[in-house]
């Protein structure tokens, strides 16, 4: 059953100057519990596509039905719900809130969940005990490597229990080491806990360790495999 | 809320310097400008005061006629029934009665038309500071000649000092009367204009001199408390007589007071308005430096409100926190100068044309610091505007990705 669907998706960029067509007409589904990379080389549409269908941009034509909602025809408030409650996102440089402890800024998505505050805890401790990172719950970002921010961040993504992880490079700021180290956690929670994960990257250790390859150029798929 | 006030107060901090900066910039500012105030308000109170205890009371009596002609003839009309009920007003706290005639004082080297007020040696110093005015002499001790005490300019200016003679010439009725007195105490007021134009003699003098008895031009109040003020002036019933409240005689003292009332918004909103401008400019560099984690705020689902919430925290609180250390310290300062005082005699003169004396003792209104805590609050408020729309439009995918 496909979580994700985007139907023949263009995005034009136009600064009134010169015309960019980052993405060309892209349609494909994402089915639950997949673990797929969304690959091609810089400037080929790989994060305008994850901004789109996270909600964080809009298409110039076509439409993202995520479920069974199409995010298009939602309020920008709906869609900041709607992000918080079904998206969880990884960004490329961790992004956490700086003044928070690992476990504060996993238990802030929550918050705004209004979720119980035992409940908070409960999850908050299981998730950075997932992503390795129990005994570190109590340092801020700064006392912490990149590797280990971005488990944090990993760990915030899956606090809200959302329908799907989005990671926009997940590893581009981390050495190979780290970043196979951190493609296995996630490999371990899709693969234990079902989560769908999608994420960019141009990486090729990433790339093999990924179920599902979607290859894009100048803003169309020019290859969509499954890999063993 | 807690998590967006925890978040905002520990992002204060992540810039410690810069932060230290707009709040001691606040903590100067703000102390100054409730010193200032104080200052203000120092000398303010003490020109009132000075006018009161010297010429003016809480209130004054005297006949409709006299008040508009200020001929002798015009005595207060049952004036028994008058003392009668100020003795049963509780808010009174004491009084005293004068008989005020105008007249000239000559010396051997030059004259000087005066008002001379006749007093009750014994209940003047309950109602006015006259004895405590003296910087030469004694007080109206009667010897072989009738005595008089007049200002210091006055005594220059006719250049007789202590133990001289001066002839005083006033009208009682239709009769012209002049006597020899002798100076025996010389005032110095910093009541404007008193010292010149007011001079003293005893209402036992006046008597005998005139040969009227128990009458009186003036009766003079004062209150228990300046806030009691109206209650005594509403309940004498005096027919025949003006019964007059020192706002009534000196409207000029009053609007000075009532402008102090509100010097704390020009004085405190010109200096947060200043404040304000960089306390905008910190807050806009900080939604610079913090794109990118803004940017991911509202990636994860934080709303509008939130964002708006947490800039708006963060300037509330970079705000009050200078304020609150600029109004404990200006407190502080007033608190202890309140006792010591401060000497301005280098300006003395200047000061004493307006009517002051050369120590300023600061004080503070009621309500000013809770006036000012709130000023601080909405400058605080509305330096989070700006800033904060600022956030608000900021493109959640570009910000998410910023440099």
């Amino acid at each position: 059953m496909s979580i994700i669907k985007t139907q023949d998706l263009t995005k034009i960029y136009n600064d009134n100057v010169v015309e960019v067509r980052a993405l060309n007409g892209v349609s494909m589904q994402i089915g639950e519990g997949e673990f797929t990379a969304v690959v091609g080389p810089s400037g080929s549409g790989k994060t305008t596509l994850l901004n789109i269908i996270g909600g964080l941009d809009s298409p110039s034509t076509g439409n993202v039905t995520i479920g069974d909602i199409e995010i298009s025809n939602l309020t920008d408030n709906q869609l900041i719900d709607f992000r918080l409650n079904n998206i969880g996102f990884v960004f490329q440089a961790y992004n956490l809130i700086p003044v928070l402890t690992a476990r504060e800024n996993v238990e802030f998505i929550m918050l705004m969940q209004k979720r119980p505050k035992a409940e908070m805890d409960e999850r908050a401790t299981s998730l950075l005990e997932a992503v390795g990172l129990k005994d570190q719950m109590h340092k801020r970002p700064r006392e912490m490597s990149g590797g280990q921010q971005q488990r944090v961040a990993v760990a915030r993504a899956l606090a809200s229990k959302p329908k799907f992880v989005l990671a926009d490079e997940p590893t581009a700021n981390l050495d190979s080491k780290t970043a196979i180290n951190l493609l296995d956690i996630m490999a371990t929670l899709n693969k234990d806990e079902g989560i769908t994960f999608v994420f960019s990257t141009h990486d090729q250790k990433v790339i093999d360790r990924a179920r599902r390859v979607v290859t894009l150029e100048d803003g169309k798929i020019v290859s969509d495999v499954l890999q063993n | 809320m807690l998590t967006l006030i925890k978040i905002a107060w520990r992002n204060i901090w992540r810039n410690t310097l810069r932060s230290s900066l707009v709040i001691l910039s606040m903590i100067v500012g703000i102390a100054a400008g409730i010193l200032f105030l104080g200052i203000a308000y120092g000398i303010n109170n003490k020109r009132m005061e000075a006018s009161i205890y010297s010429y003016l009371s809480h209130v004054q009596i005297h006949n409709d006629a006299f008040q508009e002609r200020m001929e002798s003839k015009y005595y207060i009309s049952d004036i028994q029934n008058i003392e009668k009920q100020l003795k049963e007003i509780p808010e009174i706290k004491s009084y005293t009665k004068r008989c005020v005639v105008s007249g000239l004082i000559n010396s051997p080297r030059s004259g000087q038309g005066v008002i001379i007020k006749a007093i009750d040696t014994e209940t003047e110093g309950l109602v006015s500071n006259l004895k405590d005015l003296i910087i030469e002499g004694t007080y109206l001790e009667k010897k072989r000649y009738p005595p008089v005490v007049i200002g210091e300019t006055l005594s220059q200016k006719l250049q007789v000092g202590v133990g001289k003679k001066v002839t005083v010439i006033y009208k009682s009725e239709d009769e012209e009367i002049a006597n020899r007195f002798k100076v025996t105490g010389i005032y110095r007021s910093s009541a404007l204009g008193m010292e010149e134009t007011t001079i003293f003699m005893r209402i036992q003098d006046f008597e005998s001199q005139t040969g009227v008895r128990g009458e009186a031009h003036e009766i003079a109040i004062i209150a228990n408390s300046l806030e009691e003020v109206d209650a005594v002036k509403s309940q004498i019933i005096a027919k025949g007589s003006a019964v007059e409240a020192w706002t009534d005689l000196a409207p000029e003292l009053k609007l000075m007071d009532m402008m102090m009332d509100k010097m704390i918004f020009i004085i405190m909103g010109i200096i947060l308005m200043a404040l304000s401008f960089g306390i905008i400019n910190t807050m806009l560099m900080v939604i610079l430096e913090r794109t990118r984690e803004l940017g991911m705020l509202m990636s994860v689902g934080m709303n509008k409100m939130k964002i708006f919430l947490l800039v708006l925290f963060e300037t509330v609180m970079l705000s009050a926190i200078g304020g609150l250390i600029g109004m404990a310290l200006s407190s502080l300062m007033i608190h202890y100068l309140q006792k010591t005082g401060i000497d301005m005699s280098v300006v003395g003169e200047g000061l004493k044309t307006f009517g002051i004396g050369s120590m300023i003792y600061p004080k503070l209104l009621d309500g000013d610091l809770l006036k000012t805590g709130l000023m601080v609050i909405v400058i605080g408020i509305l330096s989070a505007i700006y800033p904060a729309i600022k956030a608000l439009k900021l493109k959640p995918a570009e910000a998410v990705r910023a440099i």
